[in-house]
């Protein structure tokens, strides 16, 4: 049995193989002919149908109908099938019988709600779904040009929120179904053909289906791993029949949407001279303004990019054995320069029946991803992304000096941007194995029995050089450096399932499902660096080039981690003649996560549906009603999304904690306790409840859903912030060997929403057109949270904290002064010489005197709102000024064919939420250290101001509508957190606009082409948003700093040319 | 056939056996745990460097107390490239800071990381003595009032910038998240029992040596000589201010431990004879006593009570145990001799900590705010502690220098609105900027009680108790060595003393050290000094405004009032 099983394999390999040359070399199958069989295919008014296959099945053999809707083909023997399809149509089959003159009438296809939905562990026609599942059609994810499949998912939809979180090639992207669900993270579990899998590593062409489990009751069934929601992939399988093989291809050119405009040299100049005249300076730097030049280094830093991705899939078999192969590979260059992303996909799908009830098969699939450049944490980093500077950097300044080195701005310590491109030498990569083989049985009617062996392997290496440069006084290096990091990674997972189904009196239909399953995974790392190579070169940034051995610096580090559990789970389902339907699951699991006495935690859930169309009463009275469901689900999912070891305290042996006694070098080690532990520390339980309804109208052409949801995270892990008074503080996790402050599941966070998706699909004559609509709502809250405000985020030289995470607020909602214009000449008066404001807030203090709220505030300052009323301007005037997180999502798609042609429109948007802007900082700085934005220069409050000798250099301008250029920071106009730097975030984006050509098949088949199609397509080509920034998809890396743009990496403008050929 | 379904129904059950409890006992990987850590005292000991260590944290101590705090003060201007660098410290400079400035507060959390380092090796030490067979029990009780020197030192540090804080004297547990402050009175008993309780078991500093990076005897009396001397001037010069509620005048108890340090024989002021001593800067000749101590040369000089150690480790920025006050204070550009029309800028250090006007004048004895004092007006340069506290145009830094080799460049001054640059943690770039990295890591140790500070409290205790002549006599003793270390023959010895003698003392000797603030807040001088100053940085138009009630103190962060959820509350002067 073993050896046949074997043999199985690799026959389809050998197969599959033979197949790839065949088409390579252009040869085509031979068929083996007896007789022919000529027909001809029409629609139901009688018209010939050009295009339509025609295939025996069980083989490779099939042709197509011509023009006037004619075909031939051969036939064997009397007892094959033919299989007639087309799109739009009911396919049929019919027996050949001895006929050798056909005629078929195909029937336009009444959309059917028969369509098979993956679920947890099984599938489920999606009439009979009891829970919140969308689905998203694969062809919709390979529409727009992403680099991976989760970046795909943005707009597609009801209730799912996708954004990159910077927009360099290969991003992460963060993914938020139905609102913040845990503070821990938001994304949700991958599950590819069955297994736990990193989204990153799928091709999208690959995917033959897409489900996103939205609510508890079906997302429960994965127990811990459910919390954020699941979004479970199938890949493609083949098919019994004659080999088909797609290629897409598509290449693009990206470029920058949009370029902030700040001031040229001229403007610069005129107003760094304002800015000296204010200081009283004796000589200004530009005397002449008009003749300082111009350098715009956006211009400079960004670059029309190439991509290019090409992708072909062959895929076929026989009754017995069935292979899908993929391979694609994308190459995308970043429009900053000096970034890119290169990824390598490989898949193979065998499926082998060695008897009727039992078979085999095996998932293999294998991903390389390559990164140049810029790394995330740099791009979202105010002192490290060349985004920023190239805005902040002085525009008269050339990027090169006489001699051909970079320059450094002679008037503040800003690096220069075209510098800081050009020596990044990052690379890193990521490669990654997965491979999957089970055993079906099935040794009875109904009842099959899996089971599945995976694992898993990836590495990644990092490679870092850095050459001898100058930037800036505090970003220089002096010699040469190269460092290196290899991970390794590795995990297996055993499942084992057994299912039954079961029909009762034939109206009770009974399924059952149980498993368990195992897992454990283990990660390790490596890296060092050593300094002081011989030259520069490629071939030398290796540490064996390094000529000095003495450093210290150059001490290889190295640990790891790893993780175990288990799990049971099972399904019961029961439904009354389809009417009636109920569901419940059940999974407990157990992880090496948690203590000895917490870990286990259990995750029920149940649904029920009741199908009301199906109801004699409802089909005579409300006939236009094709399809109506009701259904509630409710269930309790989990996480264990904290990093291992938490419920242990650790003893840090670290280089911080070292000294030195001996009025030497030597350091004697330290070692402490570096981390609060918590025995106690145990799942997270998230409750969720959902009411949907499902309808269909007109024979389902139009079909909508609405949802309302509810969830309530209980026990959400949270790290509780030790005040400073506990001795925990820790600068930056790295350097103290991670969290210091104890988790525990101290937190509550509640989401709530809506979310209606509408599907129209119809024919118009010849066009056939449909309109997908997905709107979702949500409200998320913290519940409750200790310690009862979370601190985070900041901008450099914004003073405080940006956003609180509050009980029963919005998470990581942004607190600041409310500003009320600036004041005006009328508000102040002279006293003592001194120019005061007196039409404000004030005080009494002992002796008497008034003592202002703004007490050096002047006019053309901003006026900060008094918010409590006392008098003074205190941290109990700050007040909500925006929610970072979007309340409103909708994604809008519509398909039209016409003949030849079809167009796709695809929009997507989000509203109801703000954004601080914090690149505004530094444009309007007060001191020229900076550039300055172009509208600040020309609309900024001004007084008369005159040079030494009293001529007036500047006239006053008091309709200026940015405060006065202020090179003391006398009122913190811009070192305050204000709603000064609140935008509105909301956006509608034409995310893509794709126009094809099919050419008619009766052509193409004649060289062997089944469909040819050629594209033109165009991503992120219109946005409208009221956001002054770059992008208003400012993406970010921590959950409670949403919306923070410091000059944030925007989405590229994509143009695309493309084919889809199908062999 | 059949046999088929036993196979994975078989491996089902083998795998359910097999997955008990010991699947999922999985242990830190390279990390030992507290169970398994402290099994000795020699792991407990490694606690205590650990206490140490907390002292070398990079950006903390380095920046708040010398450039942040430092900042307030007449003396000191923040500097660096332009008004906009470092922007929390120049908000100090201006008196404009608030609760709300972030990064610069973060000496509150890491002053309680060193106590709680104190207290991990305290709450655990009488367990381990007791089972461990081979501890040496005069070593436990030194470490122990180690540890209680170093728990007394953090409080101070809090208590100096923040007032009366919440003392830590344990382990603070989540139970412990709320707590409010102590008075200030409370503190300054908790660190005087802590002192007094570690003085008799600690080492003399030659019984140290080398090992001078532990803490002495010496420290521990200089330290409550200080303690003492700030109690007796709160409680005198603040009468009534509820801040200060209790405190004592103790002069005389502060004049005895001062002098118990003095009359140890252990310290001596460098140079007081006119000694010169060898030092790379100066092979040939040597340098003066009072220069040497602020070279690398220097480190754990015979006038060296408590020095923060600090090495050129090459652990890189944020690891190094060095020092970023060397860069910070080093300036930012100067020029190659070869290049004589200063066409081309070389890059030093950071240029912070800038000396002001009232600084220079102050060592000619020419602030004009400085009343009755017994020195008359003199070229400040005369005063040889002005060269080595002070850089002025003209003046030079030694480089080592790759192309030009071992000179004196000149300094550039273009962009210090001060003209003038801080010198006293002066280094060559090549010693703090790690020759091959990109990494600063001053290798000298900061001075942070050195014997010269102890006469100058010994002279201040003599006089408030009334013994002018005492006060006289140690006074004359700074002043000689001054004089001795150039032999200009200023400063002259003082024939009369006043109290405005021993402020100027201080600001002179000390000068550039971050002291100065702490200084004139506890004397009540505040207002008077640092009240109408301005900045060179600013030009004219801005005047500091020193709020009395409000600005002795620094306020609170104000995540950590929130984090407290109430219980610790702003003084009044802040809310």
């Amino acid at each position: 049995m073993k050896i046949s099983t074997v043999q199985a394999f690799l026959r389809n390999a050998v197969r599959g193989g033979a197949v790839i040359a065949l088409l390579l070399i252009g040869f085509s199958h031979p068929a083996y002919a007896q007789r022919v069989l000529k027909g001809t295919v029409v629609d139901e008014n009688n018209l010939p149908l050009p295009g339509v296959n025609i295939s025996v099945k069980g083989t490779t053999r099939g042709t197509v109908t011509d023009l006037e809707g004619n075909f031939s083909l051969s036939v064997q023997d009397e007892s094959e099938v033919l299989v007639i399809s087309f799109v739009g149509y009911s396919p049929v089959e019919i027996p050949v019988l001895n006929q050798s003159q056909l005629k078929v009438t195909l029937k336009e296809e009444v959309r059917k709600l028969d369509e098979v939905v993956v679920i947890g562990y099984g599938v489920q026609k999606k009439a009979d779904l009891t829970g919140a599942v969308a689905t998203v059609a694969s062809e919709d994810l390979v529409k727009v040009p992403a680099s991976s499949i989760d970046k795909a998912l943005q707009g597609r939809a009801a209730g799912v929120f996708a954004q990159s979180v910077t927009g360099a090639p290969g991003s992460n992207v963060n993914i938020m179904i139905r609102g913040i669900t845990s503070i821990n993270g938001t994304n949700p579990m991958w599950v590819v053909d069955g297994v736990p899998a990193d989204p990153k590593t799928i091709n999208p062409n690959d995917i033959e289906s897409m489900s996103v489990l939205k609510d508890a009751s079906s997302a429960a069934i994965y127990g811990a791993n459910g919390g954020n929601g699941v979004v479970i992939v199938s890949t493609k399988k083949g098919k019994s029949g004659r080999t088909t093989a797609t290629l897409n291809v598509y290449t693009g050119w990206q470029e920058a949407a949009k370029y902030i405009n700040v001031a040229n040299g001229p403007e610069f100049a005129t107003m760094y001279k304002e800015y000296e005249a204010l200081l009283r300076r004796r000589r200004f730097t530009f005397p002449n303004p008009d003749t300082v030049a111009t350098y715009n280094y956006q211009d400079l830093i960004f670059r029309t990019a190439p991509m290019q991705s090409y992708d072909l899939g062959i895929s076929g078999g026989t009754d017995k054995s069935t292979y899908y192969f993929g391979v694609g590979y994308l190459t995308q260059e970043g429009i900053l320069r000096n970034s890119s992303y290169d990824k390598l996909t490989v898949r193979m799908n065998l499926d082998q029946k060695l008897t009727g009830w039992f078979r085999v098969g095996e998932n293999m699939s294998f991903g390389r991803q390559i990164y140049h450049g810029y790394q995330e944490w740099q791009l979202l980093n105010e002192y490290h992304t060349p985004i920023l500077a190239a805005l902040n950097y002085h525009p008269f300044v050339p990027p090169y000096d006489t001699t051909g080195n970079w320059s450094f701005t002679p008037l503040g310590n800003t690096g220069n941007p075209v510098a800081s491109v050009e020596l990044l030498h990052h690379k890193s990569q990521n490669n990654s194995g997965k491979l999957s083989v089970f055993a079906v049985l099935e040794p009875i009617k109904g009842l099959s029995y899996e089971n599945k062996i995976t694992g898993t392997a990836s590495f990644g290496i990092t490679d870092d050089f850095y050459p001898i440069y100058f930037i800036t006084p505090s970003n220089r290096n002096p010699n040469s450096k190269v460092y290196k990091q290899s991970d390794w990674y590795y995990d297996w997972l055993w499942q084992h399932r057994v299912m039954y189904n079961v029909t009762l009196a034939g109206v009770h239909n009974i399924s059952a499902m149980a498993g368990f399953e195992a897992g454990y995974a283990k990660g390790e790392y490596m890296n060092a660096t050593r300094w002081d190579l011989i030259n520069e070169s490629r071939e030398m940034r290796y540490f064996n080039a390094s000529q000095n051995d003495t450093l210290l610096s150059q001490l290889p580090n190295g640990a790891g981690n790893e993780s175990s559990g288990y799990s049971y789970y099972g399904r019961l389902g029961y439904d009354y003649k389809g009417i009636f339907l109920a569901q419940a699951n059940f999974r407990r699991d157990a992880s090496s996560k948690f203590g000895p006495r917490k870990r286990f935690g259990n995750f029920p859930s149940f649904s029920l549906g009741f199908k009301f169309s199906e109801l004699s009463i409802v089909k005579e009275k409300v006939p236009f009603m094709s399809f109506g469901k009701l259904r509630y689900g409710w269930g309790k999912v989990g996480n264990n999304a904290i990093p291992d070891y938490v419920y242990f305290s650790t003893i840090g042996v670290l280089d911080v904690y070292s000294y030195s006694f001996d009025n030497t070098t030597t350091e004697a080690l330290g070692a402490a306790p570096n981390k609060l532990a918590n025995l106690s520390v145990a799942w997270e339980g998230e409750v969720t409840q959902n009411l949907g309804l499902d309808l269909g109208f007109f024979g389902n052409k139009l079909y909508l859903t609405a949802e309302l949801f509810k969830r309530y995270n209980e026990g959400m892990l949270m790290e509780v912030q030790a005040p400073g008074y506990a001795g925990w503080i820790v600068r930056s996790s790295y350097q103290e060997g991670g969290v210091a402050n104890p988790i525990a599941n101290v937190g509550n966070i509640s989401n709530k929403g809506i979310e209606i998706s509408a599907d129209w699909k119809d024919k118009l004559g010849k066009l056939s057109y449909s309109v997908n609509f997905n709107f979702t709502y949500v409200n998320t809250k913290a519940g409750e949270i200790r310690p009862d405000t979370i601190f985070r985020g900041s901008a450099k030289g914004i003073n405080g904290y940006l956003t609180r995470t509050i009980n029963g607020q919005p998470i990581g909602e942004y607190y600041g002064f409310i500003t009320q214009g600036l004041f005006k000449p009328e508000d102040a008066d002279t006293i003592n010489n001194v120019i005061v404001i007196t039409n404000q807030p004030y005080t009494i203090d002992n002796s008497g005197n008034k003592i202002y709220a703004q007490p050096k505030a002047k006019p053309g300052d901003f006026r900060f709102k008094d918010v409590n009323g006392d008098g003074r301007i205190t941290d109990a005037d700050m007040v909500p000024m925006g929610n970072p997180n979007p309340k409103y999502l909708f994604g809008m798609n519509i398909n039209l064919e016409y003949g030849w042609f079809d167009l796709s429109v695809f929009l997507q948007g989000v509203a109801g939420n703000k954004i601080f802007n914090a690149t505004k900082f530094y444009m309007f700085n007060m001191d020229g250290a900076f550039n300055w934005s172009a509208d600040y220069v020309k609309n900024h409050y001004r007084e008369n101001i005159y040079d030494r000798a009293g001529n007036l250099l500047f006239p006053e301008n008091h309709a200026g509508k940015y405060p006065r250029l202020d090179p003391r920071n006398e009122n913190n106009n811009f070192s305050t957190i204000s709603d000064f730097y609140m935008e509105d975030g909301a956006y509608l984006r034409l995310k893509n606009i794709q126009l094809g050509i099919t050419i008619p098949q009766v052509w193409t088949s004649r060289i062997g082409i089944e469909r040819f199609r050629f594209y033109v397509s165009a991503s992120n080509l219109l946005t409208f948003t009221r956001y002054s920034g770059y992008d208003p998809e400012v993406g970010s890396s921590d959950l409670l700093v949403r919306g923070l743009d410091k000059a944030a990496y925007p989405q590229a403008r994509i143009y695309t040319v493309g084919l889809n050929v199908n062999f | 056939m059949k046999k088929i379904y036993s196979i994975p129904v078989f491996l089902t059950m083998m795998f359910l056996v097999a997955c008990s409890e010991d699947f999922l006992d999985l242990k830190p990987i390279a990390m030992e745990t507290e169970e398994t850590f402290y099994k000795d005292f020699d792991a407990l000991d490694m606690t205590a460097t650990a206490a140490y260590g907390i002292l070398c944290t990079r950006d903390i101590f380095d920046y708040y107390i010398f450039m942040g705090y430092a900042s307030a003060a007449d003396d000191v201007e923040v500097g660096g490239e332009n008004t906009n660098d470092w922007p929390q410290f120049q908000a100090v400079d201006r008196l404009q800071h608030s609760p709300m400035l972030s990064t610069i507060f973060d000496s509150w959390g890491y002053c309680y990381k060193g106590i709680r380092m104190t207290n991990e090796f305290l709450s655990r030490v009488d367990k381990i003595r007791a089972t461990d067979t081979k501890v040496n029990q005069a070593l436990v009780d030194q470490r122990i009032a180690e540890m209680k020197f170093l728990r007394a030192f953090y409080h101070f540090y809090l208590a100096v910038v923040y007032g009366g804080v919440p003392i830590a004297d344990k382990i603070v547990d989540p139970s412990m998240f709320s707590t409010p402050r102590n008075s200030l009175k409370e503190v300054y008993d908790f660190m005087i029992k802590d002192l007094k309780e570690a003085i008799p078991y600690l080492k003399e500093k030659s019984q140290l040596a080398p090992n001078y990076g532990r803490v002495s005897k010496g420290a521990a009396r200089a330290l409550l000589a200080k303690i003492l001397l700030y109690e007796s001037s709160y409680a005198k010069n603040y009468p009534g201010d509820e801040r200060f509620a209790g405190m004592q005048e103790r002069w005389t108890e502060a004049l005895q431990y001062a002098e118990e340090v003095i009359n140890s024989g252990e310290y001596q002021l460098v140079g007081i004879n006119g000694e010169r001593f060898a030092s790379w800067r100066n092979p040939n000749g040597g340098v003066g006593g009072y220069r040497w101590i602020f070279t690398l040369d220097g480190d754990n000089s015979p006038e060296s009570i408590w020095e923060i150690q600090n090495v050129m480790d090459g652990k890189g920025w944020t690891y190094t145990r060095g020092s970023y006050i060397v860069t910070y204070f080093t300036v930012r550009y100067y020029y190659r001799p070869s290049d004589p029309t200063h066409s081309d800028r070389v890059v030093g250090g950071w240029s912070f900590n800038l000396p002001t006007s009232y600084m220079v004048n102050a060592f000619g004895n020419q602030d004009s705010r400085e009343t009755g004092l017994h020195s008359v007006p003199v070229d400040p340069k005369l005063d040889p502690r002005f060269a080595t506290s002070i850089g002025r145009p003209g003046d030079t830094i030694l480089v080592n220098d790759q192309t030009e080799g071992e000179k004196w460049f000149p300094m550039s001054f273009s962009n210090l609105p001060t003209q003038t640059i801080s010198r006293k943690y002066e280094c060559s770039p090549q010693e703090y900027w790690n020759g091959r990295t990109n990494d600063n890591e001053g290798p000298m140790n900061v001075r942070w009680i050195r014997y010269a500070d102890v006469v100058l409290m010994a002279a201040e205790a003599a006089y408030m108790a009334g013994d002018k002549p005492k006060a006289l006599t140690y006074i004359n003793q700074i002043r000689k060595r001054a004089r001795m270390s150039g032999n200009t023959g200023y400063p002259e010895d003082l024939t009369d003393i006043s109290f405005e003698d021993i402020v100027h003392e201080r600001r002179l000797e000390l000068a550039m050290e971050g002291w100065r603030f702490f200084d004139l807040v506890r004397w009540r001088l505040a207002k008077k000094y640092i009240s109408g100053i301005t900045l060179a940085a600013l030009g004219e138009g801005y005047v500091v405004d020193f709020e009395e009630g409000k600005h002795e103190f620094f306020p609170i962060p104000y995540n950590e009032i929130q984090l407290s959820k109430g219980a610790l509350v702003q003084y009044k002067g802040w809310q």
